[in-house]
């Protein structure tokens, strides 16, 4: 029994026996949660950072995207531009229209205004790089009505 | 000489198989310089006409699924799949193979891109793209054919749960609903004056001892 627990218990020994160590250990650290909150303009930054990495791939431009949509916030238009910018490195303008329609999706959800401030905030990049919005590419109603494959 | 190493193999582990079918593909492309009739001998496989690509262990683990689409990403579980999902915009492969005609487009698409038209952005979208959010958002109208059907159960069930009562439950009527009983109820229900406002005793004229007129 003791062999099975054996991990746990001394994880529990390490974790009774830290106190004793920091009080013989000078440097006094304050046992307390070690949990910093990170605020949002850190939050933004970190973001913004990622996707203005400029040896950035697609792969990781993917990977940031998938990320941020599941997270329960609608990015700033900053992140946006650095994300669409990404895109621009990496030669995708699919990839930049898939963003966009993602974003149009989940801010809809929220509020119908939110979209056009967002447009109107990324318009300087969406012109500076000749990127069409989802809107300019008819993709704001479906186009195509295609089969679904349970019918097939 | 691969081919007479192959011969020799027993094919009992799928990645041995899994290398035949490479092999047989790469003889199938090969071959198709020569002469032009490519006999497609796996069904897995989507497109035998190109060289395949260098071997390497994902290739072999994967491409046999995928044909010659390009994985581009981690995508959902780290597999090589298309979806289109809200919760994740973007899969871990092109919808499509690159076509010669999608490979211009993409060499065109490292330019300026106001250069692209708006039809060859489109063409750029479905090549990597299914469909787009606003299509795989659309309603289906489920929701119609579901409350339809469920009224259409509810109806059979209470009707057949009628039947089945009426059969089973198949009792005399109690004797206070007979004639003469109701009768003598109304004659009590008058002589209490009940209902003197628009009911019995209203409508029951005392002194002539009939109904009012």
């Amino acid at each position: 029994m003791a062999l099975l627990f054996r991990p746990t218990l001394i994880q529990s020994l390490a974790k009774t026996a830290r106190p004793m160590w920091m009080s013989m250990a000078s440097t006094a650290r304050r046992n307390m949660s070690s949990h910093n909150k990170e605020t949002d303009a850190e939050f933004d930054q970190r973001w913004k950072a990622y996707f203005e990495r400029p040896n950035i791939d697609g792969w990781d431009i993917r990977q940031g995207i998938n990320h941020m949509n599941r997270l329960d916030l609608i990015p700033e238009p900053d992140i946006i531009s650095a994300c669409l910018k990404a895109c621009r490195r990496v030669n995708d303008h699919s990839l930049a229209v898939r963003y966009l329609e993602a974003i149009r999706y989940k801010s809809n959800t929220v509020s119908n205004q939110v979209w056009p401030w967002i447009l109107q905030e990324i318009r300087p990049t969406l012109s500076q790089l000749g990127l069409s919005t989802p809107e300019e590419l008819g993709y704001d109603k479906p186009e195509l009505a295609l089969k679904s494959v349970d019918d097939m | 000489m691969s081919s007479l190493l192959l011969r020799h193999v027993k094919l009992t582990h799928p990645q041995v198989a899994l290398m035949l079918q490479y092999q047989v593909r790469a003889d199938a492309s090969t071959a198709a310089v020569s002469n032009k009739s490519i006999v497609q001998t796996s069904p897995v496989v989507l497109d035998n006409r190109k060289p395949p690509p260098p071997l390497d262990a994902d290739r072999m683990r994967m491409h046999p699924r995928i044909g010659n689409r390009e994985i581009v990403g981690y995508g959902l579980k780290g597999k090589p799949e298309y979806f289109d999902l809200v919760m994740f915009p973007c899969p871990s492969i092109r919808w499509e193979a690159d076509t010669p005609a999608i490979a211009a487009l993409r060499n065109k698409e490292k330019g300026d891109w106001k250069q692209l038209s708006v039809e060859e952005k489109k063409q750029l979208y479905r090549a990597s793209f299914r469909q787009t959010f606003a299509e795989f958002t659309a309603s289906t109208g489920l929701w119609k054919w579901a409350i339809g059907w469920t009224l259409i159960a509810l109806a059979g069930f209470i009707l057949g749960y009628d039947g089945w009562r009426r059969i089973v439950y198949n009792f005399d009527r109690p004797d206070s609903f007979s004639e003469e009983k109701l009768k003598k109820q109304m004659q009590f229900h008058i002589a209490a004056r009940q209902g003197p406002m628009r009911t019995f005793s209203a409508k029951w004229d005392y002194e002539t001892g009939t109904w009012k007129k």
